[in-house]
C-alpha cells in the first residue's frame, strides 16, 4: 500500500490532476486520462510512456 | 554497468556522500526546517538525508535507487519519475531540490517549469549541479565519454536564465571546488579497460590551459585527480 504521505501530493505526470491507487494495490489510477502506472515492489513507476491506457478505470 | 545497476556505488562514492555543498546547505539552513520537500534524482539519497523537512519524497528515474535510497536513509516515499515531468499536484512543496543530476535532463526548462509548478508560494528550490565556463567543451565532451546518459553542464548564466524564464528568483549563486579521485570516479559506472583507457588519455591530451583549468593531477604516469566546478544555486517561487 502507498503510503498516505506520498498519495496526498501524488499526481498525473500527464495532466497534473490528483490521482489514486488501485482496489488491488497493483496500480496508481489516472480517471482524468484513464492511465494506469505500475506499482513495482511497492515503489510508483510515474512514467507517462510506461503507463497502461485503459478504456475504463471503474474497475480498478 | 548502467545507473541503475551501479546503485551501490553511488551511495559509497565519495562525491556524492560528502561534499562542501552539502556543509554548506547544512549552515545556510540551520535555523529551519522545511515542511514537505522533493529531492528530485535523487541517486542514494544523500541530499534528501542531509535536509531537514517533516516530510521528504523522493524521485529518479532508477527503482533501484529509489530502492537505496530508502534502505540506506529510510527514504520511503519514493516514486520513479522523469524530472521534466513530475507526477506531483500544483503548490505541493516547501522545499525541492535536485544535486548533481541536472547535466542528466534533456530539458532543463522544463524541469525548472515543474519545479515552479510543484513548489508553494515562497518555497525554497537548491539546485546543485557541475558548472563550466562559457569558452569549454572539453569538460563536456569528457564526461560523456564517461557516461552516456551525460547531456550539458551549463555555465552559471545560463542555469539562472534558465531559472528565470520560468519564473524564479535567484537568491543566491556560490561556486564550489571538487576535486575528484580520478580512479574512483571514472570507475563508478564499471567502464571497460578500453573505456578508462580512453577517459584517461582524454584527460591527458587536453590543452595545458585546461590541465590547469581542472587543477590536473597525477602520479607515476596516472592520472591522480581533477577538480571542477559545482554551482549551488538557491532560488525561490515569488
Amino acid at each position: 500500500m502507498i503510503k498516505q504521505e506520498l498519495l496526498d501530493v501524488l499526481a498525473c505526470p500527464k495532466c497534473k490532476l490528483p490521482v489514486r491507487e488501485s482496489k488491488d494495490e497493483k496500480y496508481i489510477v489516472c480517471d482524468a486520462c484513464r492511465l494506469l502506472y505500475e506499482i513495482r515492489e511497492g515503489i510508483p513507476v510515474m512514467l507517462i510512456d510506461e503507463a497502461k491506457q485503459v478504456e475504463d478505470t471503474g474497475g480498478y | 554497468m548502467s545507473f541503475d545497476s551501479s546503485a551501490a556505488n553511488y551511495l559509497n562514492s565519495s562525491d556524492h556522500r560528502t561534499g562542501s555543498d552539502l556543509e554548506f546547505l547544512a549552515e545556510r539552513f540551520a535555523e529551519v526546517r522545511f515542511g514537505r520537500m522533493l529531492d528530485v534524482a535523487c541517486a542514494a539519497g544523500h541530499f534528501a538525508n542531509a535536509v531537514p523537512a517533516d516530510i521528504k519524497i523522493v524521485t529518479d528515474l532508477s527503482l533501484n535507487m529509489l530502492k537505496k535510497a530508502d534502505e540506506a536513509f529510510g527514504l520511503s516515499l519514493g516514486a520513479v519519475s522523469a524530472a521534466e515531468f513530475l507526477p506531483f499536484q500544483n503548490d505541493s512543496f516547501n522545499f525541492v531540490g535536485c544535486r548533481i543530476a541536472m547535466h542528466h535532463f534533456r530539458n532543463p526548462c522544463m524541469f525548472m517549469g515543474e519545479v515552479f509548478r510543484i513548489m508553494k508560494q515562497d518555497g525554497i528550490f537548491v539546485l546543485i549541479d557541475s558548472v563550466v565556463d562559457a569558452d569549454d567543451g572539453h569538460l563536456n565532451r569528457i564526461e560523456l565519454l564517461r557516461d552516456e546518459t551525460h547531456k550539458k553542464s551549463h555555465t552559471v548564466e545560463n542555469i539562472i536564465a534558465m531559472a528565470e524564464c520560468e519564473r524564479l528568483e535567484a537568491k543566491e549563486a556560490v561556486i564550489l571546488h571538487k576535486r575528484h579521485d580520478f580512479s574512483e570516479w571514472a570507475n563508478r559506472l564499471n567502464p571497460s579497460t578500453e573505456l578508462f583507457a580512453e577517459i584517461e588519455k582524454a584527460f591527458f591530451d587536453l590543452p595545458a590551459e585546461y590541465k590547469q583549468r581542472y587543477r590536473v593531477e597525477t602520479e607515476n604516469g596516472r592520472i591522480k585527480a581533477y577538480t571542477d566546478k559545482k554551482g549551488l544555486f538557491i532560488f525561490q517561487k515569488p
